[in-house]
């Protein structure tokens, strides 16, 4: 049963694609978020407005620089573009790809409009986003472990830790087996298990085998 | 922040043998190894992240310069990527100094921006294949595929 805030999550992430703001390279970050680091997203992207805003402030800088060093502001903004498409920042990239452009055209109204609008643009993401990465919290303390048989769908957390502790004390976990859950947690299949229980259970002298999910 | 300090998803199965499919069947004890030459940390901490994802185990420097000594250091790879833009020396001059070494690991060329020009000097200099970034694991499928069947 998908949560009312969960379901927010995902319509949040839904209007960001469909608005352009980000594209399916933000999506594949999550994708990466398993284990040892279950904010690896947050944490990419929070180091990305930090590089990036630098970046802007250097291209500022350049291009208020009599002569300008077009070379210069070339070379970050290809940075730029790279860092941006990585992260999946769509309209960031997009922006910048058209402040470079003037650039190389020499277009000085063309770039001041461009930088300004760039600006802009991440400003905006980075609000998204923040309010996004609040949400995404607030779910993770909420999160209780939900015990599926057979259909194994596990709160990602309670998985991790159980596959952590079985890999550490080298047994094998299974996520769904009936009596191996009822034994450890004295409750009945399909319902929720805290990460508490969850540990208990692989703590407990008895090896089952991972379910792959 | 943990970034830096290496993530991954498989990382602690691979290296215990244990078979990320949870079937608990034992794979092979070699892992891949890869080197990330790239000076952006953006794509310095995504690419080590997607090739950890994929069970490789990464290293990461920031330059041509700092590529070239640890491999002249006897340090060995399975897989180099390296970007085109890098302080000082560039990818490409990076590249060509790295196969003159004799190094014949399979080498991977991304770039933020793929001009025909640039793909071909890159390609001339040494490297297996181009890529435009970012590197995602559908791009690296093909060269990790290579690799191991090699």
């Amino acid at each position: 049963m998908e949560s009312t805030l969960h379901q927010q999550i995902s319509a949040m992430k839904q209007s960001l694609l469909d608005e352009g703001f980000v594209d399916g390279h933000f999506v594949e970050l999550e994708l990466l978020e398993d284990g040892d680091n279950l904010h690896f997203t947050e944490e990419i992207i929070t180091l990305f407005f930090t590089d990036s805003a630098r970046l802007i402030v250097d291209v500022e800088k350049e291009l208020n620089n009599d002569p300008i060093d077009y070379s210069k502001v070339d070379k970050i903004l290809h940075q730029f573009k790279g860092s941006s498409s990585s992260v999946g920042a769509n309209r960031v990239r997009l922006q910048g790809t058209k402040l470079r452009e003037s650039c190389k055209d020499g277009d000085v109204e063309g770039w001041k409009a461009a930088l300004k609008q760039l600006k802009k643009e991440h400003a905006t993401l980075k609000e998204k986003l923040d309010t996004y990465f609040q949400l995404v919290k607030q779910l993770g303390s909420e999160k209780k472990t939900m015990w599926h048989p057979n259909e194994g769908q596990v709160d990602m957390l309670a998985k991790n830790q159980l596959m952590k502790m079985a890999i550490t004390k080298d047994e094998k976990v299974e996520f769904g087996h009936k009596d191996m859950v009822k034994k450890g947690t004295g409750k009945e299949p399909g319902k929720v298990v805290t990460e508490e229980e969850a540990v208990k259970v692989v703590s407990d002298e008895e090896s089952v085998q991972m379910v792959a999910k | 922040m943990k970034l830096l300090n290496g993530i991954n998803s498989n990382k602690k199965s691979c290296q215990q043998g244990i078979s990320s499919l949870g079937n608990g069947d034992l794979i092979s004890d070699e892992k891949l190894t890869a080197l990330v030459v790239d000076s952006d940390i953006i794509c310095q901490v995504l690419e080590k992240a997607i090739l950890e994802s994929q069970g490789i185990q990464a290293q990461v420097v920031g330059s041509g310069r700092d590529a070239i000594d640890l491999l002249a250091s006897g340090v060995n790879f399975d897989l180099i990527i390296i970007a085109m833009v890098l302080p000082i020396m560039n990818g490409v001059e990076t590249t060509r100094q790295i196969r003159a070494m004799g190094i014949r690991s399979k080498m991977l060329g991304v770039t933020a921006c793929s001009y025909e020009r640039e793909r071909r000097a890159f390609l001339d200099a040494g490297v297996d294949e181009f890529i435009e970034k970012p590197l995602t694991p559908q791009k690296l499928a093909s060269v990790l595929r290579e690799i191991r069947n090699a």
